[in-house]
């Protein structure tokens, strides 16, 4: 039997400014992930969000196996992409734009850990001061959002098959 | 032929800006200019809201200092409902402020300016970052973070959330802080005091090494304001205005920070979005002064906790005579005495049984149209002031932010450095960046409350008086 223990911890960190149109994107996806918090998931994640990425992130992330940070982006991507982050030292540095990829690397450097790392990148088009998304925006983060529960279903599963598979050995 | 070289934007500070040096035909600095390029238009976007959405609504301006922007928020709140906050409240409220201090001025230290001071301005830019810091002690760099995320973990506490948090309201705060959080945070005291000690010991040590930077970032004749509490320390929540001059003398005091707007006035320039506030009987471009870290060692005749104070008593020792220390250069000392005092502080408040106070909140209705809040955010002081209709509508709302009132400080900064280290066309990149350097001296946020992967770069233009590329750098 699998327990609770053996599951990965996970991490969802989206980071934004909801006072920025959809830039907020981040934001109300941590909004649509709360209803998991009560239900079995509860023991498995930890949601988290900001304005934006930080030094001390390094630290959050460092007890966790799998880290999914979300973030809008105005890259021209058709509706959201997923990507596994490797670790990497940014050169310059400003804390304005601490990419995940330069957390990671302080995680790894600082704590000795490198937890499983995706950036979850959703296409938002309206950046000025407003509050709420912009319908494209909206649409484009369902998505992303089903496209995540899928992800998590299956990271959560396949540590059932593992389970299972170290069980029948 | 005249030429003008261009860094934009600055690193390691929040928020989007450039440096323009203007040369003569025989490559002397003639000129050099700090612009802001990112026009805000926040106060405008508060107008038609409620009196009660402007904390959490104004605390989105930036992902910095937060907390700074909320407590004001409230403080203008409270003065509109015309009351007083319970005592737990204001204790509260407190320790919101002191928490946004200790991550603030640690980000500024450990992160974004110590790499200049242990690494060398000579350093290789590529390693002249935290990267390059945690390889050259790592420790150093994991304290830093532990001390910045000490300073988080309270504002979650209080807040519930790490930023745009709307705990604190008009009429006190939402919630009260319980025994568990107390002790938590009392656990972690004795690290967080060692690493404020350690910083200052750092800073100290490192002072010998850049005399030549010391006597020309940002050394010159200002202003300084701030607010003292009743007995002229050191305050950070309440307190009255005092002006001084840059040889000592209080030339205002006691002065209402409800009234700000009789003293200060505020100019403008074309080629800067940033205001230039200025102190009004000595007008503009005359009436600069400086706010902030620097300002409030200055100012204040003592600090309330003992290692504080101790510390307060050495930097008052920088000048021979009575007069104010005028060196931006030290504000990065000045912060981190500001750091030990927080900590110092946060021990204080937390050991003081009102803390644990359940009264948090006086309600009232709306009783003035206008009201002003401020406090000392962590660059400096920080005005909010609002005017509503009888149901609480925002009809206007005018902000005076701390890097604002540094403006004009940090256009002279950047002027001095340029004229004293810039020699020719060419610069090089060590020099680039004293001329960052000297603008971190005052921590500017200028936070641009939105942001996109991959739109930071270093991008340096030299041009001709013709406005021809000469060239172009980018880092």
């Amino acid at each position: 039997m699998n327990t609770l223990e053996q599951k990965p911890k996970v991490l969802i960190h989206a980071y934004g400014n909801p006072g920025r149109g959809d830039d907020g994107l981040g934001n109300t996806f941590i909004q649509m992930c709360q209803p998991w918090l009560s239900t079995e998931y509860v023991h498995h994640l930890t949601i988290e969000n900001s304005y934006q990425l930080n030094v001390e992130d390094a630290y959050t992330m460092s007890e966790f196996d799998i880290v999914v940070f979300v973030d809008a982006t105005n890259e021209l991507i058709e509706d959201f992409s997923f990507s596994k982050i490797e670790p990497k030292s940014q050169s310059p540095f400003t804390t304005h734009a601490m990419f995940p990829s330069g957390v990671l690397y302080l995680c790894g450097e600082l704590y000795g850990k490198q937890p499983q790392t995706y950036l979850l990148q959703v296409r938002g088009y309206e950046w000025e001061m407003l509050e709420g998304l912009s319908e494209r925006a909206e649409r484009n983060l369902w998505k992303a959002f089903h496209f995540f529960r899928t992800k998590l279903e299956e990271w959560i599963e396949f540590e059932h098959h593992h389970e299972d598979e170290h069980e029948h050995s | 032929m005249s030429s003008v070289i261009t860094i934009s934007p600055v690193t390691r500070i929040e928020g989007h800006a450039k440096i323009t040096i203007h040369l003569n035909a025989k490559g002397e600095v003639e000129d050099a200019r700090f612009h802001v390029n990112e026009f805000r238009g926040f106060e405008k976007f508060c107008e038609g809201r409620l009196l009660w959405e402007m904390p959490g609504l104004t605390s989105r301006i930036c992902g910095i200092c937060p907390a700074s922007h909320l407590v004001t928020s409230a403080k203008a709140g409270d003065d509109i409902l015309a009351i007083g906050i319970p005592e737990t409240a204001e204790k509260l409220r407190r320790l919101l402020v002191l928490a946004q201090w200790i991550q603030s001025h640690a980000l500024s230290f450990f992160h974004l300016s110590s790499p200049d001071f242990l690494l060398g301005f000579e350093a290789d830019p590529a390693i002249r970052n935290i990267f390059g810091l945690l390889k050259h002690d790592k420790e150093f760099a994991r304290r830093g973070i532990r001390l910045r995320k000490f300073g988080q973990q309270i504002i979650e506490f209080l807040g519930g959330r790490r930023i745009h948090t709307p705990w604190a309201v008009a009429g006190g705060v939402r919630e009260s802080f319980t025994m568990e959080e107390r002790e938590k945070i009392l656990a972690w005291y004795p690290e967080v005091l060692e690493t404020a000690l350690m910083a200052l010991e750092t800073i100290k040590q490192i002072h010998g090494q850049f005399t030549k930077e010391i006597s020309c970032f940002g050394n010159f004749h200002s202003l300084f304001v701030g607010m003292v509490g009743s007995k002229g320390e050191m305050e950070y929540y309440g307190g009255n205005l005092r002006i001084m001059d840059s040889a000592g003398n209080i030339i205002a005091d006691n002065i209402d920070p409800r009234e700000y707007y009789h003293h200060f006035g505020e100019a403008s320039e074309s080629w800067s979005y940033l205001k230039f506030p200025y102190y009004k009987p000595l007008g503009y471009p005359k009436g600069i002064y400086r706010v902030g870290p620097l300002a409030r060692l200055n100012i204040c005749d003592s600090i309330e906790t003992p290692l504080a104070e101790q510390e307060r008593k050495m930097f008052k020792d920088l000048t021979p005579t009575t007069e104010a220390v005028n060196n931006s250069f030290y504000f990065h000392y000045a912060r981190l005495i500001e750091l030990l005092f927080a900590v110092e502080r946060v021990e204080q408040l937390l050991c003081d049984p009102a803390i644990l106070g359940t009264h948090v909140r006086s309600k009232a209705e709306i009783n003035k149209l206008e009201g002003v809040g401020a406090s000392e955010a962590p660059r400096g002081t920080l005005f909010h002031h609002y005017w509503v209709n009888e149901d609480g509508v925002l009809q206007k709302v005018n902000m005076l932010i701390a890097t604002a009132q540094n403006n004009m400080a940090m256009n002279r900064t950047v002027r001095q450095i340029a004229m004293q280290f810039v020699e020719g066309k060419k610069i090089p990149e060590p020099v680039l960046n004293r001329i960052e350097a000297g603008i971190r001296c005052f921590d500017p946020c200028l936070s641009c409350s939105t942001h996109a992967l991959g739109q930071m770069p270093l991008e340096v233009l030299l041009y001709n008086e013709q406005g021809q590329l000469l060239e172009r750098r980018v880092r």
